[in-house]
This record gives structure tokens, C-alpha cells and sequence, in this order.
């Protein structure tokens, strides 16, 4: 045991020692060791529509290039100023990810340099060489940050054909577009660390920062403010030296002195220490883990509700995974600055995060109205699902906290989205329910009985009378043609009272498929008149902001499929038979849900359209 | 008399019975879902003879048999009575919501003005136009020593292949034009012609790249052509012949720029900044680097007349586009012209390019699309334009619009604010902010919206039905029974 612990301990620390890799070398796997940024990780930045911190630009950019926010074990702030400092080191490294799977398999298949193909195939991600301008590569010549030797021109060349082959296809061209918008990030990041402007209170224009020198931009800026970020740029000049030489310690000198010109630059306006701090913890702790921790323990609690302190186990988890979640989503609003009026819902892993939330929510809302533990359940199930999604982040879903388009700004966007997520939630929990609806009655048209004998056991089945046993009616019924006659009326009446005593037992509690239709049809309603409520939202702002209220645009159009979906059921539950009304209505919400799952995931991947925001 | 009750109570039944609505509410389903296929984003490329399925009858009907089916159950199945009550507000909820979709449909105008001014120091001019949404025109501009007349030929939907329509309306009388061939999906190419008004001039190559031997025709007019798709190489190291003015071959970033001059003459503009000269001769082949590679070329000949010309491209793909082909017939000459659906701007409003024809001694035809031009009910005058400001006060790059009724009898009032999501009221003209092309021209969508009272109406029913009938009705039952 202690050889397995000294083991595991040795890994561990192991992990710790950063080692060269296909980016870095071992020589800067050691600088950045020295490098001290542990006081630029809340520096004020500006971002598009807010002041963030350094962390969330340095984890935002590297992401946004590379895919992951750390590479080979470094700091997204470390990795940052490396990429940005020393970018001639890497324009032939494969940084630039080429997210989307059709456009990688068409580069793969075009690339003529069988290298930088098996690059491509190996690793998903491209040299920012040749994805970039000619001219952009000079910029980082003038700019010091490359020199001529670093530039393979064939390099350049091969990529730039194959592009240029690849974005006359109409499928491929916003792929194409979006992997040279990564790219050309890398030579001019989102860079810019500029407080507030003292003499006007507002933003200063972020070309400012560039511009300082400038005689119009001087004048614009002030004299004043105009010196201060001549000088910074000087710093920043000589940092960038500093860093390129591997002087480790003049650029913890210079880091320090211009982080602290900066802090006592910007005061608090710029961004208080309090919302720089939860910034960072949010960075790096956004809850999912926990949540999704305390979200099995529900299901575990649930799956053993026989017992009391398991049952209630149960709940106080869901409720603390509904807290996490809620305080996460709470965290991300006021980081994102956007004022009360524009919630976290502007983006698929915003809606998503709202719709885990929401899901707990109404699961802890309709498990209290309807005493019964399968809302609940539904939705612990459903929360772990989606927050799987949300930790994986494919295609794109990103978390970064980016500024909405324009058109999003407006306070209806928030009731329409917030109600149509809700809805959402509610048809999520609605499969689930379904789903075991249709397991349990289904394991009778089952040959081999006991199959499902695990999920019998998993699941709070109150116990079914043995089918061999007769019930104590029949019993005397079946006695009856060899009795004397003189005995057969008082046997009658002891029959008659054993089948109302029968009649009697079983009526007060409803069996378990009668609960999950209950539940399913109480979620069905609810998120029939959620969506309902959220298509109409969705009109009203169309009407305001596209000038017209419905235009068969894919999203609205399979939206109002949804609801087909959940109108048919009500419908039918109206003329099916009583037998079957169950099963239809478990069937159709299959059919709801995937309709949901193509109105929210599918139409945004397969067909695009004014809605692919969201 | 009785068996004609039964029939009618028959026909009732299955006309307002809940399985042919739900009969209904299914094949709805399907239809949609397939619509949303068949009717990709870039349905604009099949203008003119789109087949809109969300405009189409098989749609129309489905709906007409819904409402019909929901009418008929409403009135003959459903008593009145707290029981039906929430039946009754939903179900009139979706046929006043039915009636206003209908109206709104049928009656309302949408499209796109334009503000546009000299430059950024002078005043917007008025906006008394726009371009009305989802109609199709063939305008024709006639340039005559500095005077433009044009024409707009107002084009419904047509069908694909040879057309025999009515002549177009030409503003030169000596000009006819007439629909010859509506292509859905075409691919430009170039041919030549020794008559008629000449476009472009072009040169027709022979391309020996190692073993492999291709036919190149380039141009100064039209680069995009079928052979650059088809040769990659070409498009790459083969650049239109130059017949600019003054004759200098422009060198293309990153390539080596081959131009051949009709005297006998080529020039190779190097990627590297360098140039060379060199001579040839018709017909006979000379070697070449271009591109790293040794080629052999041969000058076929030379097109003096060459002219876009399309081919019709079934399935699609890049570069295809609609096209429609006009006969013209000037003076002696007749012969057909080419007119390409690309939009320059986005969206299906936009402008295509023009296609001009010089008929000699000055004049000049202009052939484009666009969509109708119609009058707007209330014109306007933009006023006045900012930069919009976000929560922080940083720019958000949004600009807001102040907008003037203007005109004679205008009754209007004040100038109003124009910006995303908060649309102007100009009477019954709802004007919306659009594109921004600054500082010299200002997009707007205009539109009026009839029966859209109606559509909030059926909204608001529909929505106190449903909380209704899933909540509140069973309560009351429940209580009704207990008492």
C-alpha cells in the first residue's frame, strides 16, 4: 500500500516538471518556470464590451488558437506572452486548430507537402504559416517579433493554394474564414491593457494603445495619457527583448514595474478587486465538477429512496448541485458586465447552462408538487448529460464570455431564451421519463425475464403481487363447485367482501408506470406552455428587431415542429384508448425531444440561418 | 332525409375529428421538416424560379384543412361550458392567429431603402424608393453622351428552361430585348464571336504542363471562369490577359503573373517583384516558368469579341449562379446576352452586376437585377447619424438614426430614432435599422404590417388557454365535484 501510495506520489509530482513537447522547448518549458505572473493574472484588460482580467484574455486567446487553453503544461498567461513576444519561434509549429472535421479532411486530402499533412492528420492543427497574409508575416518582421530565417516560404505558399482551392466551395468558406480569423489572431491578439481614461471616465479607443505616438491620436487622447502609453509602450518594447533573450530576471523586473504602473494607472474604476478575484476563481473553478458530483449522488440517493436518509440525501444534493450551478451562472453574469437586462443566454453554452439549472429546478419544484421522486431524477440524469457537454465543449460551444452581437442586445431576448430553455429542460426531464416509461412496460414483450432485473432493482418498484397467485376471490370462486350447497352463500359473501377488500388495497397507491405518466404528462405541460410562451417572445422580437414576425427561418420552423409534437400528444391522449394512452404519450415525447434536440442543436450544425447563435 | 342528416353528421365528424386533426398536425410535420431541407439558406441562388415551399399550395391547403378541421370541432364537438372553455380560447386563438397570418401575408410591403450621400460631409438625400422584398425586376440603363434613361422590367416567377415571354421595355427604341432562357443554375464561360458588340477581349492558350495538355482561355474581363475551377494550377500562375491602360502588367502577390500582349509580345510579372519579357508567335509553342514549373504555351489565337457567355450547370456548386438569356436585336445584329443573378451586396435585395453592351458612337446597355423599385408611402430624410455606445460607454459599432418624415403634407411629426431593435414609426411605415455601409450609405428595412393586431390577439387567447386547461380547469372540476 505505502509502494502504491509512493508511486501515485511520484507520478503526481512528475506531472508537475513540464516537459518539451511538439510547441515548446526544454529551454522554454525552464524560462517559463522562472517567469513570475502571478501579479498579471488580474491585470484590467480590455476586452470588446468589458474590462476583463489578463487570466481571461490569456485563456480566451490561447483556446481560441490552439484549442486547449494550456500547452504542454504551461499557463495560458505564459503561453501568451510567449506566442505573443517570440511568435517567429512558432509560425511553423502546428498551433492553429482546424476545429471543423469536414474542413480538416478536405485540407488533409489537398495539402501537396506530405510533412505538414501528416502534421495536419496527427495533431488537428496547422502551422499559423500560411493561414496568415504575406504582409501580416513582414508586420512581425518590422515588429521584431520574427526574424526572415523563421519563414519557410514554401510553407506559405502550400497552405495559401490549398485555402485558396478550399474557400471557393461554398460549405467550406466560413470554416476557411473562421481558421484564418484564428490565425490572425496570432499575430495581433486581442491585446490591450488600457484603464480608464481619467480625464473622460470612458473607454479609451482600443487603436489608442497603437496609435500613441500618433499626432491625431495625441490630440484625441490628451497629452497627458498619450506620454504614459509612449512610456508603456517603451516597457513593453524592452519586455519583449527581455523575453526573447530568456532574461528571466529583467522581465519579472519589467512585468512587476508595469503591472504596477497600470494598477496605480487604472485605481479600482477599472475593475474592482472583488470582481477581478471572482473573474479568476471562475476561470478556474466554474463548479461543474462538484455539481456533477453532487448530482450522482442524487441518482445514487433516489435509487435507494426505500430509506429515509437516502431519499433525503438525495434531495439536499440536488439542491446544493442547483446552488453550484446557480451561483456559476451567477458568476458569469456580473463578469460579463452586461447589465441585469441582458442575462448569460446569448450563446449554445450559455442556454445550456441555463437549461441544467432550470432542469434542477423545476425537477425539485415537481418532485415537491407531485410527491414523487422521478422529476427529480429526470433531472439529475438530464443536468449530468448536459454539463457533460458543457465540460467537453465540442464544435462550438465555447465558454468563452464574449460580447453578443448587436442585434442580441435587447431585454426580450432575455424572457424568450430564459422561457425557452425552461421548456427545453422540461422536455429533456420529459424523455427521460419517457424513456423509462417505455423500458419498464417494454421488458414484458421481452423474452428473457429478469434483463432488466438490474434497473428493477436501481429503480423504486414497489413489489408486484406473484402472477401464479390467484387472488383470494377467485381462490373461493374456483372452490365453490365442490362445496355443499347449504355453505355456498356464506362463501359467496366472504367472496364479494374479498374482492372489495382487494379493490380497496390497491386503489390508494398508483403503480410505478402510473407515476412516470403523471410526471411525464405534468412536464409535458408545462413545457408546452413554456415553449408556447417562448415562440410567441421569439415573434414579438422579430417583429422588433428583423421587421417581421415569422420567416420560416429553420430555427422558427422546427421550433413550431416541436410544438406540433407536444399539441398531438395533448390530442391524443384525448382519443386514445385509456390502455394505451401512456405509451402514446412516452412514444411521442421521444419524438418531441429529438424535435427539441434538432430545434436547438441540429439546425445550428446542419443548416445555419439567422438563429446559429444560440 | 334521415340517411342525408347522417351523411352530413358523417362528413361533420370526420371534418372536425380529432384523428383527422391529428392526421393533419402530422403530415404538417413531415411537410415542414422536409421544407426545411429542401429550402437551404441558399435558396437566394435559385432566384427567379425558386420553388418556395413555405409559399407553395400543398402548405396553403394543410393549413386550410387545419383551421377548417379546428373550426368544425370547435363549433359542432365542443359545448360551451367551463369543461371547454380553455378548448374554445386556443382553438379560436390559432383562427384569429390564422386570419392575421393571412392578412399579413397577403397585404403587407417589406424591403430595402437606401440613404445614401456624396460624401461624408453632405447631407443624406431623401429616401422616396425602396426595393420591394421577394419581387424580381430586369433593369435596363441606356447611357447616351452622359444621359441615363433605365427601365425596370418587372420579372414574376419563372419557369426554368426556354421562355417565350413579351419582349422587355428597352428605353431605346432601336433596342429590343427579349427572354430567351431562364438557366437555374449556370457557370460562366467565355466564347467568342466575330459580329455584334464586343465585352471583352480574351486569349486562347495551349497549357503543356509535363505530360499533361489543357486548353486555357483568359481574359481581362472575366477571371472566375470554368477553366480556373478545372485547372488548378492555371488559376494559380496564369493571371486575364492585361489590355489595361497604361499597358503594365500588375504583378499578383505571390504568384507570377503571365500577360500576353496582342503584338506578339509576353511579360511575366515574378511573385519575387522581378519581370521578364520575350516574344511569340501564333500558333507556334514557347517554354515558360511559371509558378516554379517549366510550361509549354502555345497562343491559340486571340478573341477580339469575346463575350460572357453561360452554361447551364444542373447540379450546382460554386461559381454556378442563375442566369437568364436575353435576345437582343440591335440594328442588323442580333444575338443573345448573358444576365447573371450575383448578388454584390448580401441578401437578395442586393444588386447583380451589370452586363453592358457598347453599341458604338458612346452608348452603352446596362443589364442587371434587382428587386422592384416601389414608392414609399412616407418618405423620409435621415437627419442625423451617431456611433451608439455600449453599457460601459465603449463604441459597440452600431450607429443610431434620426429620421424625418418629409413631404408636403406631412403630418407626421418630429423627427424619430432609428437603431437596432428600436424600430421608427413614420405612420403606417415601420422603418428598422439595416447594414451600414459609412459613411456614405445607410441600409433600411421598411415594411408595413397588416393583420399583425390579430396575430397578437390569437397569441394572447392562445396563451390564456393553455395555463387554463392544464391548470386551472382541473382545479375548478375538482371542486365542482366536491360540491
Amino acid at each position: 500500500m505505502k509502494r502504491f501510495a509512493a508511486i501515485t506520489l511520484a507520478i503526481l509530482l512528475c506531472a508537475d516538471v513540464l516537459a518539451a513537447g511538439e510547441i515548446f522547448d526544454q529551454a522554454t518549458l525552464d524560462f517559463a518556470r522562472q517567469v513570475r505572473l502571478d501579479g498579471w493574472q488580474r491585470l484590467p484588460v480590455q476586452v470588446p464590451d468589458r474590462i476583463a482580467i489578463f487570466d481571461t484574455l490569456a485563456r480566451q486567446h490561447v483556446s481560441g488558437l490552439y484549442g486547449d487553453c494550456s500547452i504542454e503544461g504551461t499557463s495560458p498567461e505564459f503561453t501568451f506572452l510567449e506566442l505573443y513576444f517570440n511568435a517567429g519561434a512558432y509560425l511553423n509549429k502546428p498551433l492553429v486548430a482546424v476545429g471543423d472535421s469536414r474542413l480538416r479532411r478536405m485540407l488533409a486530402a489537398t495539402i501537396d507537402s506530405p510533412p505538414l499533412r501528416q502534421q495536419l492528420e496527427r495533431t488537428g492543427r496547422l502551422p499559423p504559416l500560411g493561414l496568415i497574409q504575406f504582409n501580416e508575416v513582414i508586420f512581425l518582421a518590422k515588429t521584431g517579433r520574427a526574424v526572415r530565417e523563421q519563414v519557410d516560404i514554401q510553407q506559405l505558399g502550400w497552405l495559401f493554394q490549398s485555402l485558396s482551392v478550399l474557400v471557393s466551395q461554398d460549405k467550406l468558406a466560413r470554416p476557411v474564414q473562421a481558421l484564418r480569423a484564428r490565425a490572425e489572431s496570432f499575430i495581433l491578439p486581442a491585446w490591450r491593457i488600457v484603464p480608464l481614461d481619467p480625464a473622460s471616465g470612458g473607454y479609451i479607443p482600443p487603436e489608442g494603445l497603437f496609435d500613441a505616438t500618433d499626432a491625431n491620436a495625441q490630440k484625441a487622447l490628451g497629452a497627458e495619457i498619450s506620454k504614459w502609453m509612449s512610456d508603456q509602450l517603451g516597457n513593453f518594447m524592452l519586455l519583449g527583448k527581455a523575453w526573447r533573450s530568456r532574461d528571466a530576471g529583467e522581465v519579472n523586473r519589467l512585468l512587476e514595474q508595469i503591472r504596477q504602473d497600470f494598477a496605480a494607472r487604472a485605481g479600482g474604476g477599472a475593475l474592482p478587486a472583488w470582481r477581478a478575484g471572482m473573474e479568476l476563481q471562475y476561470n478556474r473553478f466554474k463548479g461543474y465538477w462538484l455539481a456533477m458530483a453532487l448530482l450522482g449522488l442524487s441518482l445514487a440517493g433516489a435509487a435507494l429512496a426505500s430509506r429515509r436518509w437516502a431519499a433525503r440525501l438525495s434531495t439536499a444534493s440536488l439542491v446544493a448541485a442547483g446552488a453550484v450551478l446557480a451561483a456559476s451562472a451567477a458568476a458569469r453574469w456580473i463578469i460579463s458586465h452586461r447589465g441585469w437586462s441582458l442575462p448569460p443566454l446569448t450563446n449554445q453554452y450559455e442556454t445550456l447552462l441555463a437549461a441544467v439549472l432550470f432542469a434542477v429546478l423545476l425537477g425539485l419544484a415537481l418532485g415537491a408538487i407531485l410527491r414523487t421522486r422521478v422529476p427529480p431524477m429526470a433531472a439529475a440524469a438530464f443536468a449530468m448529460a448536459a454539463l457533460a457537454v458543457l465540460m467537453i465543449q465540442p464544435g462550438p460551444v465555447k465558454a468563452d464570455i464574449a460580447a453578443p452581437g448587436q442585434i442580441l442586445v435587447s431585454p426580450v431576448l432575455g424572457y424568450h431564451v430564459a422561457t425557452l430553455m425552461l421548456g427545453y429542460s422540461a422536455i429533456a426531464m420529459s424523455l427521460i421519463v419517457s424513456l423509462a416509461y417505455l423500458i419498464y412496460t417494454g421488458r414484458q414483450f421481452l423474452a428473457k425475464p429478469g434483463r432488466f432485473r438490474r434497473l428493477e432493482n436501481l429503480l423504486p418498484i414497489p413489489p408486484r403481487p406473484p402472477e401464479a397467485a390467484m387472488p383470494a376471490a377467485q381462490v373461493a370462486e374456483a372452490s365453490v363447485e365442490n362445496m355443499p350447497e347449504a355453505q355456498i352463500p356464506a362463501v359467496a359473501q366472504e367472496c364479494e367482501q374479498a374482492a372489495v377488500a382487494e379493490q380497496h388495497a390497491q386503489a390508494p397507491s398508483p403503480d410505478w408506470p402510473e407515476r412516470l405518466d403523471q410526471a411525464n404528462l405534468a412536464l409535458i405541460r408545462i413545457a408546452t406552455f413554456l415553449v408556447t410562451v417562448g415562440v410567441v417572445l421569439g415573434a414579438y422580437w422579430a417583429d422588433l428587431s428583423w421587421g417581421r414576425w415569422w420567416g420560416w427561418d429553420s430555427k422558427e420552423t422546427w421550433a413550431l415542429m416541436t410544438l406540433l409534437v407536444y399539441v398531438a400528444i395533448i390530442h391524443l391522449r384525448q382519443v386514445s384508448a385509456p390502455s394505451a394512452r401512456a405509451t402514446w404519450t412516452a412514444a411521442l415525447s421521444v419524438v418531441g425531444c429529438l424535435a427539441m434536440l434538432f430545434t436547438w442543436w441540429g439546425v445550428n450544425y446542419l443548416m445555419g440561418g439567422l438563429h446559429s447563435y444560440a | 332525409m334521415s340517411k342525408d342528416r347522417s351523411s352530413l353528421d358523417k362528413v361533420i365528424a370526420f371534418a372536425g375529428g380529432t384523428w383527422t386533426g391529428l392526421v393533419l398536425l402530422g403530415a404538417l410535420f413531415i411537410y415542414l421538416g422536409a421544407a426545411t431541407f429542401l429550402s437551404p439558406p441558399e435558396a437566394s441562388e435559385r432566384w427567379l424560379c425558386r420553388f418556395d415551399l413555405y409559399a407553395a399550395w400543398p402548405l396553403k391547403l394543410l393549413l386550410g384543412l387545419l383551421i377548417t378541421n379546428i373550426l368544425v370541432a370547435t363549433l359542432y364537438r365542443l359545448r360551451p361550458g367551463l369543461a371547454h372553455l380553455g378548448a374554445w380560447l386556443a382553438h379560436f386563438g390559432v383562427v384569429v392567429l390564422a386570419v392575421g397570418s393571412a392578412m399579413y401575408a397577403t397585404r403587407s410591403v417589406s424591403g430595402l431603402a437606401v440613404a445614401g450621400r456624396p460624401s461624408a460631409t453632405q447631407p443624406f438625400a431623401a429616401v422616396e424608393h425602396f426595393f420591394i422584398k421577394g419581387t424580381a425586376a430586369l433593369y435596363v440603363w441606356q447611357s447616351d453622351s452622359g444621359q441615363v434613361r433605365h427601365a425596370q422590367n418587372p420579372l414574376g416567377r419563372l419557369k426554368a428552361g426556354t421562355l417565350q415571354a413579351e419582349p422587355l421595355q428597352s428605353p431605346d427604341k432601336n433596342v429590343s430585348l427579349t427572354p430567351a432562357e431562364l438557366m437555374p443554375s449556370a457557370l460562366p464561360d467565355l466564347e467568342w464571336r466575330d459580329d455584334g458588340p464586343a465585352v471583352a477581349t480574351a486569349a486562347e492558350l495551349l497549357v503543356r504542363d509535363g505530360q499533361q495538355t489543357q486548353g486555357q482561355v483568359v481574359s481581362n474581363a472575366y477571371a472566375q471562369t470554368r477553366q480556373a475551377e478545372r485547372a488548378q494550377y492555371a488559376i494559380n500562375v496564369l493571371e486575364p490577359v492585361e489590355w489595361s491602360s497604361p499597358p503594365q502588367p500588375k504583378a499578383v502577390k505571390g504568384k507570377d503573373t503571365l500577360t500576353i500582349w496582342p503584338r506578339g509580345e509576353y511579360t511575366v510579372a515574378q511573385a519575387d517583384g522581378g519581370r521578364r519579357k520575350g516574344k511569340y508567335q501564333l500558333a507556334q509553342e514557347f517554354a515558360l516558368t511559371l509558378g516554379g514549373r517549366e510550361l509549354k504555351l502555345t497562343v491559340q489565337r486571340f478573341m477580339e469579341r469575346s463575350y460572357l457567355a453561360l452554361a447551364p450547370r444542373p447540379g450546382g456548386g460554386p461559381l454556378a449562379r442563375p442566369a437568364l438569356r436575353v435576345q437582343v436585336k440591335l440594328d442588323q445584329w442580333e444575338g443573345p446576352v448573358w444576365v447573371m443573378y450575383q448578388p454584390v451586396l448580401a441578401g437578395p435585395e442586393a444588386f447583380s452586376p451589370f452586363n453592358t453592351l457598347p453599341l458604338g458612337g458612346g452608348r452603352a446597355l446596362s443589364l442587371a437585377f434587382a428587386p422592384q423599385a416601389g414608392r414609399l408611402p412616407v418618405p423620409f430624410a435621415v437627419t442625423q447619424v451617431q456611433p451608439a455606445e455600449g453599457p460601459s460607454g465603449q463604441p459597440t459599432g452600431e450607429v443610431i438614426s434620426t429620421l424625418a418624415p418629409i413631404g408636403p403634407d406631412n403630418k407626421l411629426g418630429a423627427p424619430r430614432q432609428c437603431r437596432l431593435n428600436q424600430p421608427a414609426d413614420l405612420g403606417p411605415l415601420r422603418v428598422f435599422a439595416g447594414d451600414v455601409n459609412w459613411p456614405l450609405e445607410m441600409y433600411y428595412q421598411v415594411t408595413t404590417r397588416p393583420g399583425l393586431w390579430s396575430i397578437w390577439a390569437g397569441c394572447l387567447l392562445v396563451l390564456v388557454a393553455l395555463p387554463y386547461s392544464f391548470w386551472l380547469k382541473p382545479l375548478l372540476l375538482r371542486r365542482e365535484m366536491r360540491a
